[in-house]
């Protein structure tokens, strides 16, 4: 055998691996401070009633200014009020779907990467079924048939996305299961389930919450379409892509009603992105 | 007493088989399995663990078929042989310290009540010549031969009869080898443990085992006393083996040449490597036979067993046959 | 002619001395050896002495041939690198682009030295001849041959370039028992009959002994030991080389024509 890590070899990659940590840190700081404002939103947004029904008719589509720093939109509520609480219902969205596809994926998955045969077969199947469909037209078929509601966006998105973390987590835990540490609890008589829930899942574990972080912009997109398109999220919920929709006949005359909510999609898909990427770099290494 | 056998066990991977028809007694005491890469001898090995199911034939635990063991049967199987493989950063779970890798296999078989898990798990490492402090360590904070160690203990654990060991010490600096294969030799000594020791280095086989089997192209070629093996081998392949592995001041290894000829379909598999090859070995592959104490397949053992070293063909080499001294 | 020349080499990273040798001496013909075990700081000398190590500092004297590999031009180093020195490593395969056949590879590299058509492929058969490979290898691709076959075309390859220094970082320890046998006698033959230099790291001691005319032990970025291989081997001095040779799985010897 040779030296295994090589010590002349080091210092080039730790480099790199400093360039990528300031790329998560920047998306990772980014995300917080959505994150942040959308914890905070009742506090600090200047009109805590205007991220609900309230109407004020005698200060509609006033520009941006001291008292309105985004204006105001239609019925005369403050956009940057409505910005932040839009936030909560972006990020409760993001949350969620990738919470209920991640899970669902991650354990088919590890299911179907560790046992193989016909197991992994059926599952790979169902998958594939699934991924045949393409997802925003499965999406947008769910949220016709069930009610317009933020509910509806969650189910209708998630449903379209488990696949993608079944498939990937079927591969890595496929791989994982062949190492010598999964033979060896094999060789224990560790129970197959148990193998699964201390090997398999925790050893296969790390490409998808990569993958999950990467897809939280997708997710803030696609629910920011379903609801521009009058499927998700309805009046008066504060949600970014319904706002988009609203205010997008004003653009030519009161542009600010459509574009702070679009710069806040933008900003916040970007920040998902630049952390997932960040992390994928740093892993890949 | 047999505790583990193979009995013509062939072993495939989808339409290719890669151990044909092999046989293989393991009983207290050393038993080496001797091959190369490609010689099957890691599948020969998983299906020994129970962890390939082998196309045909039969793997015996005691006197039992393998694969018609019931949940207890099983289970005791499972406390009774115990793996070690090549690399013990493989064998140990990245995320796992390595005290929760040797908790995971004292709890699989025993409830073991929390507080006396930490002095077994400390004892263990003691017996394997541990720190016991290395119990809070991961496989990445140790040495490859700290890894092995982990690894040889976690297979103590469950207080097994055999171990198989495969290549258990070729990743690992020559020291660190030497120490590791003292531990094996003074843990069977010890507790009376029988061994399958799977490797391409014959010198570790010579120390460490009473009999040997010698594996080319997935088929046994050879099997006997180990010290006949290595010292009169009767089948050119155990010959070309040791011939190969280089003497410490010795004359430079010597070999037969042709060793990237993939083994032959029909006829003596290994014909094609041979430097006694005859027209009966192309055309009649040989059976394993008795002689001189042993087993082997080749049509001309006989020849192989009495011809001297030295007249052996091989790859054209400087200085004739005189012995080459290093020089100055 | 001492054709790698090494005088006061430290290597450094940051306080840490990962590689001291105060001198090395290969000479044309001759086969020096580094034995150690993981890190010992032998394959970092031997990178040394082609201006490969990165990330740390290298202090000292390196001449390769007439080249003073500390001082030189990139330029110049490349030039060392591809013609007058061949590194050879433990899993060779993943150096060569696996898209091109062999011959590919040796006629560009033949190319790029100015040796083309017909001149070009006479070299390279004879080199790939010179590694007792048959030329027939030429026509196959990376994936096509064995690790054994890979590690002696990528010989050929420097033979063919004109190399006369030899570095090779545990050229055999991926291969098998009897394939080592074949690349040792090849290095062997090269030294005898081209009268290559040779400097061979491994931490194998029984081969090591089998073709290393002088051997270095190093330990933790030191050298413990150094002198003619048949006087180390019988007469070890320091402890560690001791446990070394202790070390080497012993054969029982084989029975002459019983």
């Amino acid at each position: 055998m040779t030296t295994p890590a090589l010590p002349v070899y080091r210092r080039t990659p730790l480099r790199r691996l400093a360039g990528v940590d300031r790329l998560a840190v920047a998306g990772g700081v980014l995300l917080g401070i959505v994150v942040l404002a959308a914890l905070l939103a009742p506090w600090i947004a200047p009109y805590p009633d205007d991220g609900g029904s309230a109407t004020h008719p005698l200060e509609s589509l006033l520009p941006p200014g001291g008292d309105h720093w985004f204006g105001t939109d239609q019925v005369g509520r403050d956009v940057f009020s409505r910005v932040l609480f839009g936030a909560r219902t972006s990020l409760f969205i993001a949350v969620a779907v990738l919470a209920v596809s991640g899970a669902a994926g991650v354990l088919l998955g590890v299911v179907a990467g560790y046992a193989g045969g016909w197991a992994r077969d059926v599952i790979m199947r169902v998958t594939d079924v699934f991924l045949a469909f393409p997802a925003l037209l499965l999406s947008l078929a769910l949220a016709v048939v069930l009610q317009p509601s933020v509910t509806t966006v969650i189910v209708a998105i998630a449903i379209t996305w488990w696949p993608w973390y079944a498939r990937l987590t079927a591969s890595v835990a496929a791989s994982v299961s062949t190492r010598g540490f999964v033979d060896s609890a094999r060789c224990l008589g560790v129970p197959a389930p148990l193998i699964v829930l201390r090997h398999v899942l925790p050893n296969s574990l790390t490409p998808v919450l990569v993958q999950l972080s990467l897809d939280g912009g997708g997710v803030i997109l696609t629910a920011a379409a379903l609801s521009y398109l009058g499927l998700g999220a309805h009046e008066p919920t504060p949600e970014w892509g319904l706002m988009v929709q609203q205010g997008q006949s004003l653009f030519t005359t009161d542009w600010w009603v459509v574009t702070f909510p679009g710069l806040a999609i933008l900003v916040t898909a970007f920040a998902f992105n630049v952390l997932g990427e960040g992390l994928r770099a740093r892993l890949a290494r | 007493m047999t505790l583990l056998a193979a009995e013509g066990v062939t072993l495939a991977y989808g339409t290719t088989a890669v151990v044909h028809d092999v046989s293989l007694t393991v009983d207290e005491g050393g038993v080496g399995l001797i091959g190369e890469s490609g010689s099957g001898k890691t599948t020969l090995a998983r299906a020994l663990l129970g962890l390939l199911r082998p196309r045909s034939g039969v793997v015996r635990y005691g006197s039992r078929d393998l694969a018609g063991l019931g949940r207890a049967g099983r289970a005791e199987f499972r406390r009774a042989v115990q793996p070690v493989f090549q690399d013990g950063s493989e064998a140990l779970d990245p995320r796992m310290t390595a005290g929760a890798s040797i908790a995971e296999a004292l709890t699989t078989h025993h409830r073991v009540p929390r507080d006396e898990r930490r002095d077994r798990v400390a004892a263990l490492l003691a017996g394997v010549g541990l720190d016991p402090a290395l119990a809070g360590r991961r496989p990445h904070e140790m040495s490859g031969g700290q890894r092995q160690r982990v690894a040889i203990a976690r297979a103590l654990a469950v207080e097994p009869r055999l171990l198989v060991l495969d290549e258990p010490t070729s990743a690992l600096d020559v020291t660190v080898q030497a120490r590791i294969l003292e531990l094996l030799e003074g843990l069977a000594a010890d507790r009376g443990l029988g061994y399958l020791l799977i490797t391409h280095n014959l010198g570790v086989v010579g120390r460490l085992c009473r009999t040997s089997s010698v594996l080319f192209a997935g088929r046994v070629v050879e099997s006997g006393p180990t010290a006949d093996l290595l010292t009169r081998p009767a089948h050119p392949y155990t010959r070309a083996l040791r011939d190969a592995v280089p003497r410490l001041g010795g004359e430079p290894p010597r070999t037969a040449g042709r060793t990237e000829a993939a083994p032959a379909p029909t006829g003596c598999p290994f014909r094609l490597r041979c430097p006694w090859a005859a027209d009966r070995c192309r055309d009649e592959a040989p059976e394993l036979r008795e002689l001189a104490g042993r087993k082997v397949a080749c049509h001309r053992a006989e020849e192989v067993l009495t011809t001297p070293a030295s007249s052996v063909a091989r790859v054209p080499r400087d200085g004739g046959e005189a012995p080459d001294a290093p020089r100055q | 002619m001492n054709l790698i020349s090494v005088r006061d080499l430290v290597v450094r990273i940051g306080d840490r001395v990962i590689a001291s040798v105060p001198e090395l001496d290969v000479a044309a013909g001759e086969c020096v050896a580094i034995v150690g075990e993981s890190g010992s700081g032998k394959t970092t000398t031997l990178l040394s002495t082609l201006g490969l190590v990165h990330g740390a500092d290298v202090a000292g004297r390196i001449r390769v041939g007439e080249v003073d590999v500390l001082t030189a031009s990139p330029a110049r180093l490349r030039e060392i690198r591809g013609s007058r020195a061949a590194l050879v490593v433990q899993s060779p395969q993943a150096a060569l682009n696996p898209t091109m056949r062999l011959g590919t590879l040796m006629r560009r590299a033949l190319a790029r030295h100015g040796v083309k058509g017909a001149r070009a492929r006479e070299r390279a058969e004879e080199a790939v001849r010179a590694v007792l490979l048959d030329p027939e290898i030429l026509r196959r691709h990376p994936h096509q041959v064995s690790g054994g076959q890979a590690q002696r075309f990528v010989i050929a390859l420097a033979l063919a370039l004109g190399a006369q220094v030899l570095l090779a970082d545990e050229p055999t320890s991926a291969l098998d028992v009897t394939v080592q046998a074949e690349v040792v006698a090849v290095l062997r033959r090269l030294r005898d009959e081209r009268g290559l230099a040779v400097l061979l790291v491994s931490h194998d001691l029984a081969l090591v002994s089998t073709i290393a005319d002088r051997v270095v032990v190093m330990r933790d970025g030191a050298v413990v030991e150094s002198g003619p291989a048949a006087d180390v081997f019988a007469r070890p001095r320091d402890p560690y080389t001791r446990e070394l040779i202790a070390a080497v799985p012993r054969l029982p010897e084989p029975e002459e024509g019983s």
